[in-house]
C-alpha cells in the first residue's frame, strides 16, 4: 500500500474541498458583497474530512479497500455537490437598489449530480476488473 | 466482462458531461433572458385614494426552455415596512413569448398625502419567480426580488 500517496491524496481532498472553499467565500462576502444566508461550512468541512479519509482507503492494498474507498469517496463528492447547490441558493446582491436572486437547481441537481455516481459505481468495480 | 461494463460507464458519463455543461449553460442563459419592459404607468384619483394602474409586459429571449409557473407580484409598502398594496399576476411563456401583465395598486388619501407632504417614503417591491422546464420537467427556479424607491415626495 502506498500509504504516503493515500495520505496525500486525503489529506489533499481535505484541504481542497474544506478549506480553500472557505477562504473563497470569504472572499466573495468581502469583495463581491455576494452574501450566502444558508452555508454551513461544518457540513462541508465534516464531508471533506470524510472524502479525505475515503482517498486515503482508495490507496490501499487490498481490492476490496480499494472498490469502497474510491466508490464512497465519489458518493461523498456527490453528498458535498448536493450539499453545496442547495444551501447556496441564496444569493443577495447589494447594489443600488437592493437586488436578492434564489436559485433552486430542481431537477437539473440530479442530472449534475449522475456523473459523480456512475464514477463512483467504476471506481467500486475497478480493482476486480483489473485482472479479469 | 467487468472491463467492458467500465468502458460502456465511461461512454454514458461523457455523454452526460457533454449534456450537463452544455445544459448548465443553456439553463443560465435562458433564464438570463426572461426581460421586464419598462412598466407604463396610469394614475387615477378615486374618492378612496390615487389608484396606480400599472402595465408590465414581461418578455422570454429563450432559445430551448420554457417559462412555467411564473408569478409576478408588485408589493408597495412604506419605509417602515408597511404594506399598503399588492397584486400579483400569473404567467407561462413559451421560448421567445411575451405576455402583458396588469396590476391595480390603491394609495389611500391620508397615505397619499404623507407621501406628498415628505411624511413617508413609498417603496415598489418587486417579486418574480418562475421555473425554466423543459417539456414537464422543472430543471432550475429563479426568485428575484428588486426594491425601487417611488419619486414623487418633497
Amino acid at each position: 500500500m502506498s500509504k504516503t500517496k493515500g495520505l496525500l491524496l486525503g489529506l489533499g481532498s481535505i484541504i481542497a474541498y474544506g478549506l480553500l472553499l472557505k477562504t473563497a467565500t470569504g472572499f466573495a462576502r468581502v469583495s463581491v458583497k455576494v452574501s450566502l444566508p444558508n452555508y454551513d461550512w461544518f457540513i462541508l468541512v465534516l464531508v471533506s474530512l470524510l472524502i479525505g479519509i475515503f482517498a486515503f482507503f482508495q490507496e490501499s492494498d487490498k481490492k476490496i479497500a480499494r472498490g469502497l474507498g474510491g466508490f464512497f469517496k465519489y458518493m461523498m463528492l456527490a453528498t458535498y455537490t448536493y450539499a453545496l447547490l442547495t444551501m447556496s441558493s441564496k444569493i443577495e446582491i447589494l447594489s443600488t437598489s437592493r437586488i436578492i436572486v434564489v436559485i433552486d437547481w430542481g431537477l437539473w441537481l440530479y442530472v449534475f449530480l449522475l456523473p459523480t455516481i456512475l464514477n463512483a459505481l467504476i471506481f467500486l468495480i475497478k480493482p476486480f476488473a483489473e485482472e479479469d | 466482462m467487468l472491463k467492458y461494463l467500465i468502458g460502456f460507464l465511461k461512454v454514458l458519463i461523457s455523454i452526460l458531461g457533454i449534456l450537463v455543461a452544455s445544459g448548465t449553460s443553456l439553463l443560465i442563459m435562458d433564464a438570463a433572458s426572461i426581460r421586464t419592459d419598462e412598466p407604463i404607468y396610469d394614475q387615477i384619483q378615486t374618492s378612496q385614494g390615487v389608484l396606480l394602474n400599472i402595465n408590465i409586459t414581461i418578455i422570454s429571449h429563450a432559445y430551448i426552455f420554457q417559462v412555467k409557473n411564473g408569478n409576478l407580484t408588485l408589493v408597495l409598502r412604506t419605509g417602515n415596512g408597511t404594506i399598503v398594496d399588492k397584486d400579483s399576476n400569473i404567467f407561462d411563456l413559451p421560448p421567445g413569448g411575451k405576455e402583458l401583465l396588469m396590476f391595480s395598486l390603491l394609495i389611500p388619501n391620508s397615505t397619499y398625502n404623507d407621501f406628498v407632504n415628505g411624511v413617508v417614503s413609498l417603496y415598489m417591491d418587486m417579486h418574480m419567480s418562475l421555473w425554466m422546464s423543459y417539456q414537464n420537467f422543472n430543471l432550475m427556479g429563479i426568485s428575484l426580488v428588486t426594491t425601487t424607491e417611488i419619486e414623487g415626495g418633497s
